[in-house]
């Protein structure tokens, strides 16, 4: 414990300081890091220690990365303000360096009596949610072939008064405007929430 | 991320000559690396397998939070977010929108004029109506002034039912058509006109500009942008009816 | 040591003989009290009976564990996954990306998206029942017309040749099936992709794009290159100036979500989606200028952290399993998603 205490100082102090050296001062270019550093200068050929942290190939008409070499010019360049890089620029590589793959925790590891538990837990919410998705579905099916067979029992039924066999039948099968603009009332989309609203319902609502 | 890099390890005949530093070393013949194999690798070789290796990359996700999110109408739900915010109040959403609430009257497109302050400034300056036709606006006071004649206690109290229809019979030429969306309109600036005095009724109508401009807003095109508006809604419902 | 943690302070500094008496007469009094509401607990060395003298010598663990011909497992053993993946015959697989210690593991749900709540419970029945089609019993089963083309036999060659596809395209398009309870249309995933080709001239550009689309979509974005030469743009083949990201599941239902019902309704003056995007395969799209990517809440909330000029539009891909277009705006409808024009 006590020897990973002074890396992750380092790392803090690196990522407190970080925008400040690059910003105003260059005393120091070995502070940056590769990975930022790389990533910000994409077509640079110069080593990314040498080169200065904020100088960016493309800026530099015609002069980029072939005199990005010598850190006294840089120096200079960075002192005349010409190639400050923007805060919100570094603000955001650093939240994607965060992001890198080295960065990214390793797996877990489970003691044998924990992962059990884990497993345990995990088997038990599959169950419940494979029961969940076959009650729904049962469901649908359900209602799939009642209306099926409502439907068939139309179709061979003598229509209301002297109306032929499947009229009803005819009539519910019409689909107009469906699939058209209008075929779900926009009102319907009131999608649920987990508590209600002020006033939960509308009574004199009327469409 | 792309292409995840991936190792491919090699034919077990090749891998004894290819080191994995440089693999575009030129090709040696079989014959001749078979002294180089090491033990491994011979095994390997005499196992006689191709095994393709994929990387199995750990993921890489932004932190997320649990964030609550009030809509407008005041029912809350929780979301998975990147936003570290821990409620979200919305001012605008789908729950006070005339588009997805259509029938709902309070989002209809009318004029909030609590303070009459509108009316007023009408009242004063008139309304665009009066400037388009001067000689029908004077046509039209006659019947107004007609019906305020009988005396400002009965205008005074025709003001709660009469409110409403007056000025739109006495507008009949104006807009006859419109007369179903002025009531509802009439309705919504009632409690605006019900603050002008009864003597403002027996010198000029207090209706008789705000329906002007009602009127206008009905007969005005629609918006040649927004597909439908309050207006359109409300005109396509009638006519459904 | 469970019981000892669950004691207060003042309780821990007590000798641990006077300790274990105590709460063991506590426990059998308690259990003595409300046997049934324990018996659903595991045994607890609280309820056991107190073991007898000669019990006590009989039971000597360091023994057994010295007597032990094989050594366990410690427990505190450690299982590390294999980096690589090598194929179902390895000896050494990786564990599935459930397993917690696996590197693929994501940690579960954390909500129920309230979007698929509500398809799960209404929308699904209402769209079977809003598109259900009858199929009288005893009718015949429609043949699918042939739609690749044969050859006409002319070169021996033809024999056993695959058949030709459609003329004018290459790809078949899909055949719409009825609406039935095992084939309701649902939201799949949502693709958000981004073309900013002034990240050619500015990579400052690109990090914008990552950053905007990672918030939005709350996963690393992946960058594309462009696929074609257009010397007037000054674009060429492979410059790094797009982004892209796919959500599926709970992810795609919350974005949905936040576009429907947060979004959408700040934009000034919208009408809705045109009603002719698609694909012929029920995958909708539409698109969002900077200016409406501006109101999404995770932007909102730290939009000071993106220069304003740089902030990207993005185009919106939403996948469903229908296989029609019109299917999926059915769906789309049921979820909110207004849509003007033409059909």
């Amino acid at each position: 414990m006590s020897f990973t205490l002074p890396s992750l100082r380092g790392l803090a102090s690196r990522f407190l300081t970080r925008p400040t050296t690059l910003t105003t001062t260059l005393s120091n270019p070995s502070t940056t890091t590769q990975c930022l550093a790389a990533s910000a200068r994409a077509l640079s050929t110069t080593p990314s220690l040498l080169a200065p942290p904020g100088a960016k190939s493309q800026k530099g008409p015609s002069k980029g990365p072939s005199k990005g070499g010598k850190p006294q010019q840089g120096k200079k360049k960075i002192k005349r303000g010409e190639e400050v890089r923007d805060p919100k620029m570094i603000n955001m590589l650093s939240h994607f360096a965060v992001l890198s793959p080295n960065r990214i925790p390793p797996p877990l590891r489970m003691g044998r009596n924990r992962h059990l538990r884990h497993w345990t837990i995990h088997r038990a919410w599959l169950l419940f949610r494979r029961r969940e998705r076959e009650a729904r579905e049962r469901n649908l099916m359900r209602q799939h072939q009642s209306m099926r067979s409502a439907c068939e029992e139309l179709r061979l039924t003598a229509g209301p008064g002297t109306r032929d066999e499947g009229y009803l039948y005819r009539a519910a099968m019409e689909k107009k405007g469906v699939y058209g603009l209008h075929g779900v009332p926009i009102e319907y989309a009131r999608a649920q929430t987990e508590t209600p609203a002020k006033v939960a319902w509308n009574h004199d609502w009327k469409r | 991320m792309g292409k995840l890099p991936s190792t491919l390890l090699r034919r077990p005949s090749l891998a004894g000559y290819l080191p994995s530093t440089s693999p575009a070393l030129p090709h040696h013949t079989p014959t001749t690396a078979g002294g180089l194999l090491s033990t491994p690798q011979k095994k390997a070789a005499a196992a006689g397998q191709v095994r393709h290796a994929t990387f199995v990359p750990r993921s890489r996700r932004p932190y997320q939070f649990t964030q609550l999110v009030q809509l407008s109408d005041g029912s809350t739900f929780t979301v998975r977010t990147t936003s570290p915010l821990a409620l979200y109040r919305s001012a605008k959403d789908s729950r006070n929108h005339i588009l997805w609430q259509p029938t709902e009257k309070s989002l209809r497109n009318v004029e909030v004029d609590e303070a009459g302050k509108l009316a007023a400034f009408r009242e004063r300056y008139g309304s665009s109506w009066d400037l388009d036709a001067p000689t029908t606006a004077a046509g039209a006071d006659a019947p107004g002034a007609g019906a305020a004649a009988p005396g400002a206690g009965d205008a005074a109290a025709a003001s709660k039912e009469g409110g409403e229809k007056g000025p739109a019979v006495e507008k009949k030429g104006a807009a006859e058509e419109k007369g179903d969306k002025k009531q509802v309109d009439a309705k919504e600036a009632k409690p605006a006109a019900a603050q002008e005095p009864a003597e403002a009724a027996a010198s000029a109508d207090p209706f008789d500009s705000l329906v002007d401009l009602i009127s206008t807003y009905a007969s005005e095109d629609k918006n040649t942008k927004g597909g439908l508006s309050a207006k359109d809604q409300a005109r396509k419902e009638k006519k459904k009816k | 040591m469970a019981s000892l943690r669950g004691l207060s302070r003042p309780a821990r500094s007590l000798p641990l003989s006077q300790l274990s008496r105590q709460t063991y007469t506590a426990g059998s009094i308690r259990c003595a009290s409300s046997q049934a509401d324990l018996s659903d607990l595991e045994d607890s060395t609280l309820t056991a009976p107190q073991l007898g003298p000669d019990e006590k010598k009989e039971f000597r663990p360091w023994k057994r564990a010295a007597d032990r011909k094989v050594r366990l497992p410690s427990g505190r053993y450690q299982f590390h996954p294999p980096k690589y993946n090598r194929g179902p015959l390895h000896p050494v697989q990786s564990p599935p990306a459930s397993d917690p210690i696996a590197r693929d593991f994501v940690p579960g749900p954390f909500n129920m998206p309230r979007l698929k709540q509500t398809y799960q419970s209404t929308i699904a029945s209402d769209l079977m029942t809003l598109a259900y089609t009858h199929v009288p019993p005893g009718t015949p089963q429609k043949e699918s017309p042939a739609r690749l083309r044969g050859w006409d036999g002319s070169s021996p060659y033809h024999k056993n040749r695959a058949l030709r596809g459609p003329r004018g395209s290459a790809v078949l398009p899909l055949i719409e099936r009825d609406v039935t309870f095992n084939n309701i249309p649902e939201i799949t995933e949502v693709t958000i992709s981004t073309y900013v080709p002034a990240a050619i001239k500015d990579p400052d550009h690109l990090l914008v794009a990552r950053s905007v689309v990672l918030s939005l979509t709350g996963t690393t974005p992946d960058i594309t290159k462009t696929k074609s030469n257009v010397a007037q743009w000054g674009i060429k083949i492979g410059d790094r100036a797009g982004v892209k990201s796919t959500v599926y599941g709970n992810a795609a239902y919350e974005f949905l979500d936040r576009c429907v019902h947060l979004v959408f309704p700040r934009i000034k003056d919208w009408r809705g989606i045109r009603a002719t995007t698609g694909d012929r395969a029920g995958n909708l799209a539409f698109g969002l200028s900077p200016d409406e990517v501006k109101l999404f809440p995770e932007v909102e909330a730290n939009y000071w952290m993106y220069p304003a000029k740089m902030l990207p539009g993005c185009k919106v891909f939403i996948k469903t399993s229908a296989t029609s277009d019109r299917q999926a705006r059915l769906l789309l409808q049921s979820f909110g998603v207004p849509f003007y024009g033409d059909v």
